[in-house]
């Protein structure tokens, strides 16, 4: 049985004008994710993954096309309706981590909550709960300055999840990582998808993701080269 | 706590040789306003208090248009009852009768115009620093006499002395030509005297017999419990005495030019202070925006995540103010122990001014609750005005172009 869409991106193209001349990130596009899928966008630096990513997640404005996620048109929101938008639908893993520093771990995860008004009780829980699925429950009061990279990047797994997003958006996310550290990441995000049933796309150009991707789809000069379903 | 306040207070904390730095700027430029305030509330306090109770005191009595129009039959009436009404009253500390009329003065065989001053010594002495301003002889008897005081220019037109006789001849209120001799008991001081016109003073029922005038005044000078409420008291004064026929001017407007060049000076004040806050205001603004560009990445995550710019703007607003507060309250400290040192202490005035008899030597601070409301708010309104364009910038991120920022 095919899969519910939750991206269908549709002839979207990004051009960029630097000076005089025109630099084409995004030839027409067209790409389509399923619920629950484990999927890799992978290519070289350049070839328009964290673009395509950033259009995805309305951080960014396609030169034309369109995006639906969720079944909504995201060309057709507004910025604020966007911003609601990526809270109540979108889970982000950045390659540098991105924790508010001023944030314990727990208040780092529990700040999409905040923002998405639930309830004291309700967001300890899920906290509590999502930290302990990345194994952090030991380290709630820590500061993201006290942790190493691996543990940084696993709350912001536990930030990315704790809201029950639509999808997760991972740009880089074992780039800063040495391989050990972001290969037991990427089995602890396969066996969340496994479990949880969460979608996850991923940018990358590391071939350990690639492997462990369930569908790759490689981008080259901002065209889609291959869509390979393991 | 709730988040914005939490990860506001971290954020200023964040940064902690900054914020100090941030903080003791302002901290300190509360301090130099409110120094700057009360040494200039107690430089004025003390210029005021010298000149009001050196003839004019902080309010005056007449009857209406007198002070537009001076005349002898321009008199305060039912004296009985206004001084009825000012001894009931609490914010009059004291209050001194006096009329005025001109004359010829004669001496030998010279002759000048002249401005008799009748006053009631007893009462004037409560009120007013008159006898402080002799430079010889005694004051006007407490009984009425021939014994006069006469100023500086008056004796030396005449070149008269203490025990000199001196003639005046006036028009008297009931239409006689009044004249009579008297005895110069003192002279006025020739710098240190308000009466810089020939004058001469007498005791008023004296004046009275002589100007044929009754039972009247010209002018009641009042002194209040506090001179800073002179308007209001002045007011007050006037709603208790319910006359229309009677003015009730405070020393603001019976002393209007002197009135003036003190707020001219002031406004110098004002323009010092004001360069103090603008120094405070760039160190504010530089502090916040660099902090601003610092973390330009990281408002464009909490934007990534889904936050609302109001949120964003909001935050560092709190910033700026958790700062201003807290560098208030410090300066507030600093300024009431320095505050307190010059109010008791103040600081040496290398040439003395003296005048109606008092010798102004320090500056002494005068510490109000002005002193410190006036320099917080001004603190704070300067570090919230200065930390709006750095918040609106920060609000305003785009949130792909801020996550590729370093």
């Amino acid at each position: 049985m095919e899969k519910e869409p939750v991206i269908e991106a549709k002839g979207v193209t990004k051009t960029y004008a630097e000076g005089e001349v025109k630099v084409h990130a995004l030839h027409p596009v067209d790409l389509t994710i399923g619920r629950g899928e484990f999927t890799a966008i992978a290519g070289p630096s350049g070839s328009g993954k964290t673009t395509l990513l950033n259009i995805i997640s309305g951080l960014d404005v396609p030169s034309a096309g369109r995006v639906r996620l969720a079944g909504r048109d995201m060309s057709a929101m507004s910025q604020a309706e966007l911003s609601d938008f990526r809270r109540d639908h979108i889970g982000f893993i950045f390659q540098a981590y991105n924790l508010i520093p001023v944030l314990t771990v727990e208040e780092n995860v529990e700040y999409v909550l905040l923002l998405r008004g639930v309830g004291a009780g309700e967001r300890a829980s899920r906290v509590a709960r999502m930290l302990d699925e990345v194994g952090l429950g030991g380290k709630r009061g820590r500061f993201p300055s006290q942790l190493s990279g691996g543990q940084q990047q696993r709350v912001a797994i536990a930030r990315a999840m704790v809201s029950e997003p639509d999808i997760i958006l991972a740009d880089e996310p074992t780039a800063n990582l040495d391989s050990a550290t972001g290969g037991a990441l990427m089995d602890m995000m396969r066996e969340l998808n496994e479990r949880r049933g969460m979608t996850f796309l991923f940018s990358t150009h590391d071939r350990m993701i690639m492997d462990k991707s369930a569908r790759l789809v490689t981008l080259k000069d901002g065209r889609v080269g291959s869509d390979l379903l393991k | 706590m709730t988040l914005l306040p939490r990860m506001a207070f971290r954020n200023v904390l964040r940064n902690r040789r900054r914020s100090l730095l941030t903080g003791l700027m302002m901290a300190g430029g509360f301090t130099l306003f409110s120094a700057t305030l009360g040494l200039s509330e107690g430089t004025y306090g003390s210029i005021i208090d010298m000149f009001t109770r050196s003839r004019t005191g902080h309010a005056q009595v007449h009857a209406a248009g007198y002070l537009d129009k001076p005349s002898l039959y321009r008199s305060i009436g039912d004296l009985p009852r206004v001084e009825r009404v000012l001894d009931g009253l609490k914010i009059v500390k004291a209050w001194a009768p006096r009329v005025y009329a001109p004359a010829l003065a004669f001496s030998g065989s010279k002759t000048v115009g002249a401005q008799v001053m009748g006053i009631d010594p007893a009462r004037e002495r409560r009120a007013m620093r008159l006898e402080a301003q002799l430079a010889s002889g005694a004051f006007v008897p407490d009984a009425p006499s021939d014994g006069v005081v006469v100023s500086a220019r008056l004796a030396a037109a005449l070149k008269l002395k203490p025990g000199d006789q001196l003639s005046l001849i006036g028009q008297g209120a009931d239409g006689s030509i009044a004249n009579d001799n008297f005895r110069v008991t003192g002279v006025l001081s020739a710098s240190e005297s308000s009466f810089d016109g020939p004058w001469c003073l007498m005791h008023i029922d004296k004046a009275r017999s002589f100007l044929a005038l009754g039972p009247k005044a010209h002018e009641i000078a009042l002194v209040f419990t506090d001179y800073r409420k002179a308007r209001e008291d002045a007011a007050l004064t006037a709603a208790a005495l319910a006359d229309p026929r009677l003015d009730v001017e405070p020393w603001q407007v019976t002393e209007k030019e002197f009135y003036q060049a003190m707020l001219l000076d002031r406004k110098g004040g004002d323009i010092t202070n004001l360069i103090i806050m603008a120094i405070v205001a760039v160190g504010v603004l530089n502090t916040v925006l660099m902090a601003v560009l610092e973390r330009t990445r990281e408002y464009g995550v909490l934007k990534a995540l889904g936050t609302r710019p109001a949120f964003i703007f909001g935050l560092i607003m709190s910033e700026v103010l958790i700062l201003a507060v807290l560098s208030a309250a410090a300066g507030a400290l600093v300024s009431l122990g320095l505050n307190y040192y010059l109010s008791g202490t103040g600081i040496p005035i290398p040439d003395p001014i003296s005048y109606g008899g008092v010798k102004f030597t320090r500056m002494l601070s005068a510490v109000s609750e002005q002193t410190f409301t006036r320099p917080a708010v001004t603190v704070l309104i300067t570090a919230l005005a200065v930390g709006v364009f750095p918040a609106v910038k920060a609000a305003r991120v785009t949130p792909v172009k801020a996550l590729e920022s370093r």
